[in-house]
């Protein structure tokens, strides 16, 4: 009876997800390419020790990568959490039309397409004459920094506008997920003289406990896979360009990306073995959440 | 709650409804179809290419030749024009379905293409048409034709990344610009220099950003580059490189900051707080716009009357083996219209993009605009960016990394010209080139 | 007890006004940027100074991109979509929450492993796979593959998850199938996550590109090919128009985010009823 029910949902998975799924990991494991044309040699882990070695262009890059990625994550989820997670909570106690208000001004920035969405971020991040960038300069970050082809500045930069942009999809989950709790426990909170402080942190958070676990387990899965922007900020007519100079905003997505339209022998199966290898990277980290999570509730 | 549970199952069987009508209009349509004659005898083809070939003047233009040609050739019905752009074509033929019978894309991807799928042998376009033939430059033509004398490809369109002035700015320097243009380098700086003098920002990074401009620095030097590759390395080699890191050291002492290409350069250029923005011919529309006053120069040489610089894109136009005769006769006919002199000479004129063609680039009746005039100089010098149809490797590229270091004074000119080649080297070994 | 109340939600304004703030002004700029005059540096403008020129500007955009046929064809894959969305993953979701059965960790395990395969990896074999079913360019081919949303069915599990056992064993013990358990009171009572779910469904679907732009061609016209056409660094389109595409652009899919949002309501009382 159970498994009528998740028919529909894995018939189609199983067509349309795990077949490819399977497909492109299977293909990390041989020489498939642009020549290919429909027949692929098997080649074991060539393609993993090809990009794991360190050297040559593809390694770099994607060693270079995977070490961005270690600084951006934990920074973006750190700041983007704590923002999505404070206003959610705060939401609640503006009275019905500043509620109202609020609640569609900070999901705008996810509506707005994402292309210029960085764009404005850019303009606003231009060396010297960018209105972001000065004021980051009066406080003393950054001074004379061209921010988007600098190491590390390039990586908070794109912190910068993913906290902008994703900030209002986690608050739109975080602020439904407050909506489910009872408003009897509040009143009966209310007569015991709790100030709304107190309220959120003994009601609100530990209620909230799951779903913030959700969106933080998401938004790591998610951060992982960073792409879109940027490619966008460091976008250019020629794939060796993507990630700036220096690759100083070059991301492991990117990098598959590069390898996939590069054309070179093996390219598309050395895509394949980097998806594998970042996919066993977000599949550990998962997994630790998930078991940090079973000890601690 | 029973209002709202009927509200969500009318929206479900409007729905169900919709996606019946559209999936039975939609199935039978989808897959392979077209590919054979349909029942009247005529060819349905299908031609890829770029977005902006599908709008305004040049979708005008777009919309005549398809008309023309249908109506000159009876076994063609009709031929769908699909804007697709570079990435979304290569997937596509990546995956190797859905095919369309001749696309026209970038000149850097050659190589993919001949590898990924049947191209048309479009040699018997060439031969016997010496008119036809002979009026390509013989450098695009002979990277459009593959090591055992095929030609897979028709060169269509190229440019150069020029300079414009902002002429009220140099007018306020002092600057008698319609009597100086930008012959050497010499004068280049020498104008920077009384820009800033007159308390104006010369121009954006040369170096840092963008390939654009350092690669343009670099093709100055081009009959002195060794192009090419020879067992997986590069036959340049670094002390043919080290001028052009010495002459982006210079320009950045005239750098604001901002990069090529970037909207803040564009648009202080386009406000008079930058005096000269390398930017690529397509842009023009845009300053036109907003009322600036400019002219337009090619990237300088060393001499005067020397090689000027940058760097040359190329597009070319591909069709696709059907596997019937018929079909790629129409195919071929279609690429011989499109690679034509009358046709690329119409491109040339009203949209005033540059083609490859020699004979349409050199004939004043099609120079009617400024640029085309200057991108026609600047076509006879330059370097390619990569090279064409026999390597996959965009090798210029590598510049982008090492341009902003020695810039920054990381490195030496010196030092800045043996990374470089040692970047290309390693794109040559990844590729297996 | 109201002056505390009106003192405290003047404290909690503060960070809402700076972070809504933070959410406006690029958004404000842009707008500004659109509404101001050719000749100004885009860059810089921070407040509208030509309501013509803006006009004008939005006028090219609506015309040159085709909005209104790219606004209704994602428009309809999107609802689409979505709504395949929501059956099948609360389905998923119901039965993943409430029931232990055989295979139950390897099926979850399987579900949450797909999330984490970049999409640009298994897009070429999805993609020869739909056309090879003769389904490219129809809206079974673009929105089939997007209905397996391994993201919904976690956002409603934990939705789910507050709902406590007893109802369904009191349901169950009242003689109701199982599945008239899932449409009658699980389903209802999962409102506000299926609201949720669905608006950000949406959001995502109508924000897609790569897949999009492969499966479509000339019948299906989705908004964000319309605009990536427009944005192409090989030739040029007015600045300005650019930005009042994305901003007609980003309407849409606002207009339906307040218009979900004002039905998620307020929580549950002890009885269990959602008010």
């Amino acid at each position: 009876m159970n498994y009528l029910g998740l028919l529909p949902f894995f018939s189609l998975f199983l067509v349309f997800m795990l077949y490819p799924f399977v497909y492109g990991i299977a293909m990390s494991f041989t020489d498939w390419s642009v020549s290919s044309r429909g027949k692929v040699n098997f080649t074991g882990l060539a393609n993993y020790k090809f990009i794991l070695s360190g050297e040559g262009v593809s390694s770099e890059r994607f060693l270079t990568s995977l070490k961005n990625l270690l600084i951006y994550v934990p920074v973006t989820l750190l700041i983007g959490m704590s923002i999505a997670l404070m206003l959610a909570l705060i939401i609640n106690n503006l009275g019905r039309k500043g509620y109202g208000f609020f609640r569609g001004v900070f999901f705008t920035p996810y509506a707005l397409p994402l292309f210029i969405g960085a764009g404005i971020w850019q303009w606003f991040m231009t060396p010297g004459t960018g209105r972001v960038s000065q004021l980051f300069a009066k406080i003393g970050i950054g001074v004379g920094v061209d921010w988007a082809n600098t190491a590390i500045y390039a990586i908070f930069m794109v912190v910068l506008i993913d906290v902008w942009h994703a900030t209002g999809f986690n608050f739109v989950i975080l602020n439904a997920g407050t909506k489910d709790i009872s408003p009897d426990l509040y009143d009966a909170a209310e007569l015991d003289g709790a100030t709304s402080w107190q309220k959120m942190r003994y009601i609100t958070i530990p209620l909230l406990e799951p779903i913030i676990f959700m969106v933080v387990t998401y938004g790591f899965i998610s951060a992982l896979q960073v792409y879109d922007i940027p490619y966008i900020l460091s976008s250019t007519t020629d794939a060796n360009g993507i990630g700036g100079p220096g690759q100083v905003m070059l991301f492991p997505v990117m990098e598959m990306v590069r390898n996939v339209y590069l054309g070179s022998p093996s390219g598309l199966g050395r895509a394949a073995a980097e998806g594998v290898i970042l996919m066993g990277i977000i599949l550990l980290i998962t997994l630790i959440q998930f078991r940090f999570r079973r000890k601690n509730v | 709650m029973k209002h709202r549970n009927n509200g969500k199952r009318m929206i479900a069987l409007i729905l169900t409804l919709v996606m019946v009508c559209t999936a039975l209009s939609g199935c039978g349509k989808g897959g392979d179809s077209g590919k054979k004659a349909s029942s009247d005898g005529g060819y349905d083809l299908v031609f890829w290419t770029y977005s902006d070939m599908v709008l305004n003047d040049q979708g005008k233009l777009m919309d005549q030749w398809v008309k023309e040609f249908v109506e000159e050739n009876d076994d063609v019905n009709s031929i769908t024009v699909v804007a697709k752009d570079d990435n979304d074509l290569l997937t596509s033929l990546m995956a190797g379905v859905g095919l369309p019978d001749m696309f026209c894309a970038s000149a850097r991807d050659a190589m993919s293409f001949q590898r990924a799928i049947d191209l048309l042998d479009l040699t018997p376009i060439y031969e016997g048409d010496k008119a036809f033939a002979d009026g390509f430059y013989e450098g695009a033509r002979k990277a459009a034709t593959s090591d055992d004398g095929k030609n897979f490809a028709v060169p269509f369109m190229s440019f150069v990344p020029l300079i414009f002035r902002n002429t009220d700015v140099l007018e306020k320097a002092g600057i008698d610009w319609k009597n100086e243009p930008l012959n050497t380098w010499d004068d280049f700086y020498a104008q920077c220099e009384k820009v800033k003098a007159a308390g104006i920002d010369a121009t954006h990074s040369w170096s840092t950003g963008h390939f654009t401009c350092p690669a343009g620095i670099l093709a100055c030097d081009a009959p002195s580059l060794t192009i090419g590759h020879e067992n997986g390395k590069t036959t340049v080699k670094p002390e043919q490189c080290v001028r052009a890191f010495e002459t982006m050291l210079t320009m950045e002492k005239y750098s604001n900051g901002t990069t090529y290409g970037s909207q803040a350069a564009t648009e202080a250029f386009k406000t008079g707080a930058l005096g000269f923005l390398c930017a690529g011919p397509w842009t023009e529309p845009d300053y036109q716009q907003a009322g600036v006053h400019y002219d337009i120069q090619l990237i300088p040489a060393y001499e005067k009357d020397g090689w000027t610089g940058g760097c040359q894109g190329q597009d070319w136009m591909y069709g696709v083996d059907s596997k019937d005769a018929g079909r790629n006769d129409a195919i071929r006919r279609w690429l011989k219209k499109m690679g034509s002199f009358e046709t690329q000479k119409a491109f040339t004129k009203v949209i005033g993009r540059s083609t490859l063609r020699q004979d349409v680039m050199n004939d004043p009746e099609a120079l009617t605009l400024d640029v085309a005039k200057v991108l026609s100089r600047g076509l006879n010098a330059g370097m390619p960016q990569m090279e064409f149809g026999h390597s996959s490797v965009f090798w210029v590229s590598a510049i982008a990394d090492v341009a902003p270091r020695v810039t920054s004074g990381e490195l030496t000119p010196q030092q800045g010209a043996e990374e470089f080649i040692k970047a290309v080297n390693a794109l040559y070994t990844e590729a297996g080139e | 007890m109201k002056n505390r109340k009106s003192r405290e939600r003047l404290l909690w304004m503060i960070p809402c006004v700076i972070w809504g703030f933070v959410c406006l002004f690029p958004i404000w700029v842009l707008f500004s940027g659109t509404f101001s005059r050719d000749s100004e540096n885009l860059v810089n403008v921070i407040f509208p100074s030509s309501f013509t020129n803006g006009i004008s500007k939005i006028v090219t955009a609506l015309t040159t991109i085709d909005i209104g046929r790219a606004t209704l064809d994602t428009m309809v894959y999107s609802a689409f979509t979505v709504l395949g969305i929501l059956i099948i993953s609360s389905l998923a979701a119901y039965e993943f929450s409430f029931f232990k059965f055989p295979g139950k960790k390897l099926l979850f395990g399987l579900v949450m492993v797909s999330m984490m395969l970049p999409q640009v990896l298994y897009i070429i074999p999805l993609y020869r796979m739909v056309y090879n079913m003769g389904l490219a360019d129809t809206l079974l081919g673009i929105s089939l593959p997007m209905m397996v949303a391994p993201l919904a069915v976690f956002i409603m599990m934990q939705f789910i998850e507050d709902l406590p056992q007893s109802f369904i064993e009191s349901a169950r013990i009242d003689g109701a199938g199982h599945f008239t358990i899932y449409w009658k009171i699980v389903l209802p009572l999962m409102r506000n996550g299926i609201l949720t779910t669905a608006v950000l469904m949406f959001m995502r679907i109508w924000g897609q590109y790569l897949w999009p732009s492969l499966i479509t061609a000339n019948k299906i016209k989705p908004i964000s090919v319309a605009i990536a056409n427009i944005i192409s660094p090989n030739y040029w389109v007015d600045s300005r128009v650019k930005i009042a595409a994305m901003l007609i652009a980003m309407l849409p899919p606002l207009l339906i985010y307040i218009f979900f949002q004002k039905r998620v309501i307020e929580g549950v009382t002890a009885s269990g009823i959602k008010e």
